[in-house]
């Protein structure tokens, strides 16, 4: 070929491709909102929890501002009518932020709320999740003694029953939640220690067994369904100290009528922080409260999420003083929350160790192992 | 064909010039309309493409036709049961320097979390409590030369804010010249408290949403949207595409003067090959594939060069689409697969179609004609032929008297400018023969004589360079004659000394009050408008004696009508809205207002160059009425005599802190500086057209000269000094240019009066009196002289040096 026509040849590849080049559509990052950044508004002079305090309710249902953090959790195992499993998870949360202005806005807001709403799907093991933000302004999100809400998502208290309602467009609940036994103190008075510094806490109260009832939708079939819930209601200001990582929590409700709660509060190096603490609920109502020294507890088997996350799905725990000896195992492996925060939240089955056979249901929550 | 084709390189070998020629001919017409057709696609996106990359391109919108909404409705609408997600926005305009920028306020926190949420959790927590805090994506930040931290200063009705970027946020060009805040933030800093612009939604919310929303809400979808985006800007758009195509159509008579000129110089080689058995249609083959070739690499290079010329094109026309539209355009272009195909192959098409005359000349070719003798131009074509110039003209004309709206308009415009280009060789060759029998026997008429022997092959570059002139100047002369015409309606409207807006706060009913006992104040004078669903405008008016004075009746007499339109009964329109809802004085038209549809007589029409949407003048108090708006935007003080400026300003600004004067001039200043920039892309055009006229005229003198190599050397044999022969090929490159220059005068003034008396008043519906502003010729005349003696003097240096007698030799 002459030197002249490759020239040309080359001069029309260059042309082309650049303006093929041109066309291209520009990739866009897809991100999402980051709950840290949400928490980074400002310093602010909340009010640190240093001792206990006797609290009083229902005033303790409502929202505490002069705190930073706060959240009201249930979370339950539930059954259909033909037995299949069903998971649940209805989190409000509150960040308070102290902002830099006062701005003449009704949307000017010190408060960001997060609703995170999950459904664990047992039989076909999947795992539903959804997520919603709100500012503190024009009564888009709130929580008194009886009303805990983010806009259409809520719960409302009437006489002694908490009525959930929440419709997340491809899952909805709505379920009627009524307390078994009386409000459980956790640690000292609700006074609930998990760091060395003073603050290192968070005013903490459970309602460890609350019978539910109520329908479940999954995409166009509804569901009925009946099973137990936990309520956990806790806040405070810089909980954890700078030393802690994460922690696992364990909600047991056993079926010989008891409920444990386990709290395992990890240091960085993965090590088992001396302010791990745990609380048993007798059928009676009774509670003890449960010193790290008096449980124990082992990873039997780790889960790798899609992002290459390892996560301790299957534990052995110990509870000598309660003759306690049992596994939890998972009900399935992909209960991984992703969204704004990264974490694990899921049912689980707990099995007697010695006898090998079921002792009770439970839920799981591991965080600190993620990215978020 | 092999042998063919490699006989025509050889000769585009010995003849580089001409190639670049050809190919930087077409490569600037279809650059011209690959930058115009780029810039189209941006205007028509540019309504909303930002807040559907926040949004979800698939969304739909909640608007209140009457204005901004009343933020409690997405409370209530947020708040129902399985509602769907919902972005509340406030969007607002704002200037920095002569940069119009779009202030997009929303809540981050109501962005859809499983959608494509595009702002970074990092780039959004700095945005809350903060007053002044802003996002911008990497684009703007570089298009504003600033960075992350820096204080962005900006003016929001007429009112200083300063920014400060606090991130950046992810995005292409859509989020070009977008600011973007948290609501709270930008209610307080802009003062508007309670507002919302609009709400978008997902679009499988639009059953939802319709059962729910109150009866005056509307909800619109991206199609609509862009339909509104696209018939705003359509007056605009179809001026460019017509601009665009005429320069198609002057880079196409570049490659046919090219072309037609290849021919002639192979006329040789041709009659050669038909001696030696290549067919008609084989030579008929060899031009189509040069043809084919040459316009194929000239598009390309021109979908390259219009692509980089694109955003600077787009520059120009951002501006006057943010400030008559109201639009914040991308500021970068996205050119598609279907564009850059679709140009290629009308440039192509156009390019084989143009050259079909030469086809057919080459097939006439006998075999054998060896000898290079000076072409026999044919004469004595048929009547049809001859006729055909004038009966475009004619029917072009025509075409343009008859129809009433633009696109038949424009085809009336290309027929005639065929018909120019058909009679400016005919015309020209008149002109050449009159000057050479004036000048006889003297060099120049000799030389001018060689000239017309040629005339055939001169034609198509006579036309070529005519219609190129003519167009630049026609188009600038449009274009001056139309701004004096809106100098001379601003003096006239605006008879005010002095107008007075504010920034913050109001001016009302209690203002002019206020005002009109002021001993400086003779009189007063108030306006308010109010935009409608449409794009058009309502505005109340507060007039006094004078200012009715200010109108210009086109229809009917507002001033005899002043007692019925005082009255409220009757309103004013201006032209465009007149043109458009094809409304005359005497008509009725019926208005949506707040307080319901309200039928109105028309009173009379008058001439209004402040939109093309159209706008209907009521008088103030019914306008009150029927809005319940007491707000005027301006006050028109007319002082008495002697009145000290400075002692008013001083008084305006002890009783309205926020407020500011401002003259009469500076209003026509404004008006105009407004003017200027909507008419920078015209202009634009009008120097690529002129820029590709000079490609033409070259071409075709650069060939003259070359091509008649052989006379000369007879001449120079003859015993012609070597300055002698310089001059006669100098006489006749530069009065090839004169007499195209010549023929560009008419054929500018008939562009000219298209476009004004035509185009305009079809595009945007207003009509324009005709002047004529000759500055546009004054520049294109000496120019065009100039080019054509600078053209001449290469070939005229190369051919008064060069040995005649190899020339000679070969006949």
């Amino acid at each position: 070929m002459r030197l002249d026509i490759l020239i040309i040849l080359v001069l029309v590849l260059l042309t082309g491709s650049w303006l093929a080049w041109q066309t291209r559509q520009p990739e866009m990052p897809v991100e999402r909102l980051s709950v840290l950044s949400l928490m980074a508004g400002g310093d602010g002079d909340f009010r640190r929890v240093t001792e206990p305090v006797p609290l009083s309710f229902p005033e303790a249902h409502a929202k505490h501002p002069e705190y930073q953090n706060e959240w009201w959790y249930f979370t339950g195992n539930l059954d259909t009518e033909d037995g299949e499993r069903l998971g649940f998870q209805y989190t409000l949360f509150r960040f308070g932020t102290r902002p830099a202005e006062r701005l003449d806005s009704a949307w000017a807001a010190d408060t960001t709320w997060m609703a995170h709403l999950a459904l664990s799907d047992g039989r076909q093991q999947q795992f539903f999740q959804s997520e919603r933000f709100a500012r503190g302004a024009l009564g888009l999100a709130g929580a008194d003694e009886t009303r805990w809400w983010l806009r259409d998502w809520e719960v409302i208290r009437d006489d002694q029953t908490w009525h959930l309602e929440a419709d997340a467009g491809d899952f909805a609940l709505e379920l009627a939640m009524t307390p078994k036994r009386p409000i459980v103190l956790q640690g000292d008075q609700g006074y609930s220690r998990k760091g060395p510094e003073p603050g290192n806490a968070s005013r903490y109260y459970s309602v460890t067994r609350l019978d539910t009832r109520g329908q479940i939708r999954i995409g166009e079939q509804t569901l009925a369904v009946t099973g137990l819930s936990w309520l956990d209601r806790e806040w405070g200001s810089n909980q954890l100290s700078e030393e802690q990582a994460g922690w696992d929590w364990f909600a047991l409700h056993l079926d010989d009528g008891r409920d444990l709660m386990l709290a395992r509060l990890r240091n960085l190096d993965g090590s088992t922080s001396e302010w791990s603490y745990g609380q048993l609920v007798q059928p009676d109502g009774s509670a003890r409260y449960l010193e790290n020294e008096e449980f124990s507890m082992e990873v039997l088997r780790w889960w790798t999420d899609r992002n290459g996350a390892r996560w301790p799905l299957d534990w052995r725990i110990e509870v000598p003083l309660a003759g306690l000896s049992l596994v939890t195992r998972a009900t399935f492996d992909d209960q991984h929350w992703q969204g704004s925060v990264d974490y694990w939240e899921g049912m689980i089955e707990v099995i007697d160790f010695d006898s090998d056979q079921p002792a009770g249901r439970g839920y799981l929550e591991l965080s600190g192992y993620g990215e978020g | 064909m092999r042998l063919l084709l490699q006989s025509s390189r050889r000769f585009f070998y010995r003849h580089p010039g001409q190639l670049i020629l050809a190919l930087v001919g077409i490569a600037a017409g279809v650059a011209v309309v690959t930058g115009v057709a780029l810039m189209r696609e941006v205007l028509i996106d540019a309504l909303d493409s930002a807040t559907e990359s926040l949004s979800g391109a698939e969304s739909i919108r909640i608007v209140d036709p009457r204005g901004p909404m009343d933020e409690t409705l997405f409370i209530e609408l947020a708040m129902t049961r399985g509602a769907p997600p919902l972005l509340p926005v406030l969007s607002s305009r704002l200037r920095h320097g002569n940069r119009m920028l779009e202030l997009l306020a929303l809540d981050p926190l109501s962005l859809e979390q499983g959608g494509p949420v595009r702002l970074t959790g990092s780039a959004t927590g700095p945005l809350f409590g903060q007053a002044n805090a802003a996002l911008v994506s990497q684009r703007t930040l570089e298009r504003l030369d600033l960075e992350v931290g820096a204080t962005l200063s900006v003016r929001h009705f007429g009112e200083q804010l300063d920014l400060e970027i606090v991130n950046v946020v992810a995005g292409g060009r859509e989020l070009d010249d977008r600011i973007i805040m948290d609501l709270a933030a930008a209610q307080h800093l802009t003062g508007r408290q309670g507002e919302l612009s609009f709400i978008e939604a997902p679009v499988d919310a639009r059953a939802w949403l319709a059962e729910r929303l109150p009866e005056e809400l509307r909800l619109i979808d991206a199609d609509q949207r862009r339909e509104s985006a696209a018939s705003l800007t359509a007056g605009m758009r179809a001026n460019l595409t017509a601009m665009s195509l005429l320069s198609l159509a002057v880079g196409l008579f570049v490659i046919y003067s090219v072309l037609a000129f290849l021919l002639v110089q192979r006329r040789r080689t041709i009659g050669m090959m038909r001696a030696v058995g290549v067919t008609e249609g084989q030579v008929r083959g060899l031009l189509a594939s040069e043809t084919l070739i040459l316009a194929g690499l000239g598009a390309l290079a021109g979908l390259a060069l219009g692509t980089l010329m694109a955003s600077g094109l787009l520059e120009l026309v951002r501006q006057p689409v943010a400030e008559l539209y109201r639009m914040v355009a991308s500021a970068g272009v996205q050119p598609t697969p279907l564009l850059y195909v679709s140009v290629w192959i009308l440039a192509v098409v156009m390019a084989l179609a143009s050259v079909f005359g030469v086809l057919r000349e080459a097939q006439r070719i006998p075999p054998g004609q060896l000898a290079r003798t000076v072409h026999e131009e044919r004469s004595g074509a048929s009547p049809i032929w001859r006729w055909l110039p004038v009966f475009l003209l004619v029917a072009g004309l025509g075409l343009i008297l008859v129809t009433r709206s633009l696109p038949p308009v424009l085809v009336g415009l290309f027929i005639m400018l065929s018909g120019c280009a058909l009679l400016a060789p005919v015309l020209g060759m008149h002109l050449l023969r009159m000057t050479a029998a004036l000048t006889r026997s003297s060099l120049v008429g000799r030389a001018i004589k060689m000239l017309l022997s040629s005339r055939q092959r001169l034609a198509p570059a006579v036309s070529a360079l005519s219609l190129a002139l003519a167009l630049s100047a026609g188009v600038g002369m449009m274009v001056l004659g139309f701004r004096a015409t809106v100098d001379d309606w601003v003096a006239r409207l605006i008879n005010a000394d002095t107008y007075l807006t504010v920034s913050q706060g109001q001016l009302d009913s209690s203002s002019m009050e206020t005002l009109q006992d002021w001993p400086e104040v003779e009189m007063l004078s108030g306006s308010r408008q109010v935009r409608m669903d449409d794009g058009s405008m309502v505005v109340g008016y507060d007039l006094n004696p004078r200012a009715w004075e200010g109108f210009e009746w086109l229809d009917g007499d507002g001033l005899a009508a002043r007692d019925r339109v005082e009255s409220g009964q009757a309103v004013l329109v201006t032209e465009p809205m007149a043109r458009r809802d094809g409304l005359s004085a005497g008509d009725t038209l019926e208005l949506v207002t707040p307080s319901g549809t309200v039928e109105f007589e028309v009173a009379a029409v008058y001439r209004d160059y402040s939109t093309d949407r159209g706008m209907i003048a009521m008088i103030g108090s019914r306008f009150r009425e029927l809005w319940n708006d007491d707000q005027r935007d301006s006050i028109g003080l007319y002082l008495g005599p002697g009145v000290d400026h400075e002692a008013l300003e001083q008084r305006v600004s002890e009783t309205f802190p926020a407020g500011h004067l401002t003259t009469r001039e500076s209003v026509r200043e404004q008006t105009l500086g407004v003017f200027d920039r909507t008419f920078r892309i015209s202009w634009a055009l009008a120097i690529l057209v002129g820029m590709i006229a000079a490609i033409a005229l070259i071409s075709a003198l650069l060939a003259l000269g070359l091509e008649r190599a052989r006379e000369y050397a007879t001449l120079r044999a003859l015993g012609l000094s070597r300055a002698g022969l310089a001059g006669v090929v100098l006489t006749q490159t530069t009065s090839l240019a004169a007499i195209a220059v010549l023929l560009a005068v008419p054929f500018s003034l008939l562009i000219h009066a298209t476009l004004s008396l035509a185009v305009q008043p079809r595009a945007f519906g207003w009509s324009l009196a005709l002047s004529f502003p000759l500055q546009p010729l004054a520049v294109l005349i000496p120019l065009a002289l100039l080019i054509g003696a600078l053209a001449g003097a290469y070939p005229a240096w190369k051919i008064a040096h060069r040995d005649p007698a190899p020339l000679l030799r070969a006949s």
